[in-house]
């Protein structure tokens, strides 16, 4: 193990520690958020209230609209001289989210990601491919740093460019591939209908950053010959590496050292029984940069708190089943209705908003983006070229808000089904769950 | 002078064109021109009709997007460059054809060109300086 004196705490020992740190997390936010100050004198609460882990759902909710409305740096508890990154990802408008860590928080999520590497047999002595992408999005340079931490060989080719990264896996001797499951599947393909499949060293792969199922497992499993590890995160706790699988596949462990999930009924908000599927919702507690309490993540999943044959305590999170919201999770990237329907919106500059319709579905391993929209008075001429440029700029506008590309049909009028007056604004074909 | 254009939004699926037609001619609107421009995934369909408001309401309660346009009808005789000429006046005027589509008149003998230009009403004053005179919905049926 990487971190043995943490990863094999007991139950007890866990609970003693997110004790400890809770308490001075909460006295540390009440001084620094506004927002967090505020939401708990309405509710009557000083810090000295909460004085351990069973005090924690008396703390109230934070939600990902208060990043929008705070945004960008209104809800960070350091100066922004001690932020040394910044990541950002899609809000359900158009404006994006943005997240910010200290030294000590990049130390902290390389040191999840280097927990996961260690179990899943990494070492300085291995190659690790990094297939996410690079940016603003925090599955590239979160597996970057944390395979770094471990010592091993990063090979940081970002995404894309199927061919180079087989050729890389090949020439460089890469052992662990790190990419969106659909990815590594697209991969496996490529790799089988170029034969090379004996010339690769690969021994694992970590996946995450879009749902995927036992069956896609199997096949990846299969077709690249590793074993395939699921990875869990979100840019507002800190990124991929929250909940990692260990070697037993049956759940990823939520490091309960750095954070507290918890599983709500998302309905009444009230904390469900151990075991009961629900919302999750996080509580960070080392977090400097962009600290938040009670996070709903909008995830379906349930949490299994007995002891792991791996050794560890640490409770394990399901696979989501499932949103609270209306997200999908679109080629690894998070898309809401709502973004679309205010490109529709800015395109009808004024008048009737058209009706659209979103269908969502996986060809070749690849997801597809299909964005029907009603033809409407405002987007209606009688000259092609002018419509052409009306769809071209729904086209060009959808691509800058979701940042992926969609394709976009114009329809008749009326032409998409109602059902009770309304239009079902999201078919998604995937079998993901 | 204007003519009244429909112009029809259509997506190419098998039987679109062929529904708007019927609508129309189920409800006695006599068709005298057709024309579509179109992409991979839709057209747009323009057609002179006896009726357009009337025309306009039926393709509207069929859902069907629509909208009524002003073009011009200039009659061509049969021989040969009148079409020329007519584009030779409209160029050396700087007008500016945004498209243009013909038809056979079987009750005045002739072809007639349907075009909407740059500027319409500027079109119709040079025609009528060359004699040109365009017609209108009625002397079309
Ligand atoms: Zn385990």
């Amino acid at each position: 193990m990487w971190n043995e004196k943490i990863e094999k705490m007991s139950r007890e020992e866990i609970r003693a520690l997110q004790s400890e740190r809770l308490v001075a997390q909460v006295k540390r936010m009440y001084e620094k958020v506004d927002l967090f100050r505020q939401r708990m004198d309405e509710k009557g609460l000083k810090p000295s209230d909460i004085k351990g882990v069973e005090d924690l759902s008396k703390l109230p909710f934070s939600y990902k609209s208060d990043l929008r409305d705070y945004y960008p740096y209104g809800l960070f508890a350091e100066p922004m001289s001690k932020i040394v990154r910044v990541h950002a990802s899609s809000g359900t408008t158009g404006k994006q989210i943005v997240v910010g860590y200290t030294e000590n928080d990049l130390g902290m999520w390389s040191e999840c990601v280097a927990r996961m590497l260690t179990e899943i047999g990494a070492d300085n002595n291995s190659f690790v491919q990094v297939s996410y992408g690079y940016g603003l999005f925090t599955g590239g340079l979160g597996a970057h740093d944390g395979a770094t931490k471990i010592g091993a060989t990063v090979i940081p080719i970002s995404t894309g460019n199927t061919k180079r990264q087989i050729q890389t896996m090949i020439d460089f001797g890469t052992t662990v591939l790190c990419c969106t499951p659909s990815y590594a599947l697209y991969l496996g393909e490529e790799i089988e209908a170029m034969g090379v499949k004996d010339q690769l060293k690969l021994k694992a792969g970590i996946f995450g950053a879009e749902p995927w199922t036992e069956d896609m497992r199997k096949a990846i499993e299969d077709k690249l010959n590793i074993k395939a590890y699921d990875i869990y995160g979100l840019s507002e706790i800190m990124g991929p590496g929250v909940a990692c699988e260990c070697k037993e596949q049956a759940g990823m462990h939520v490091w309960e050292d750095m954070f507290i999930p918890e599983i709500i009924d998302p309905d009444t908000c009230e904390v469900l029984p151990e075991g009961a599927s629900g919302e999750l919702v996080f509580t960070t507690l080392t977090k400097e940069g962009f600290p938040l309490i009670r996070y709903r993540t909008r995830d379906i999943c349930s949490l299994n708190y007995e002891p792991c044959k791996c050794g560890r305590n640490h409770v394990r999170m399901r696979k989501p089943s499932g949103r609270s919201d209306d997200m999908l999770i679109i080629r690894g990237v998070n898309v809401f209705p709502s973004q679309i329907e205010e490109v529709l919106i800015k395109v009808s500059e004024g008048d009737i908003t058209p009706n659209y319709q979103i269908i969502v579905d996986r060809v070749n391993n690849n997801d597809t983006l299909d964005v029907n929209v009603e033809m409407s008075e405002t987007m209606f001429t009688d000259e092609i070229e002018a419509v052409e440029k009306v769809e071209k700029k729904i086209t060009e506008m959808l691509r800058s808000t979701l940042g992926i590309g969609a394709k976009v049909h114009l329809v008749n009028p009326k032409s998409i089904t109602r059902s009770e007056g309304k239009a079902k604004r999201v078919i998604d074909n995937r079998k993901l769950h | 002078m204007n003519i009244k254009q429909l112009s029809i939004f259509v997506e190419n699926k098998p039987g679109r064109a062929y529904a708007i037609a019927e609508a129309l001619s189920n409800n006695n609107i006599n068709l005298s021109a057709l024309s579509i421009a179109d992409t991979s995934e839709y057209g747009i369909m323009r057609v002179i009709v006896d009726d357009p408001e009337k025309a306009k309401k039926i393709l509207q309660e069929a859902g069907v997007m629509v909208k009524i346009t002003d073009v011009i009808a200039i009659p061509m005789d049969n021989s040969p460059g009148s079409l020329t000429k007519i584009l030779k006046i409209l160029t050396d005027a700087d007008i500016s054809v945004r498209y243009m589509y013909a038809f056979v008149n079987e009750h005045k003998g002739g072809a007639v060109l349907v075009t909407k230009t740059g500027n319409n009403d500027m079109a119709v004053a040079e025609l009528s300086k060359f004699g040109i005179s365009t017609l209108d919905n009625d002397n079309l049926f």
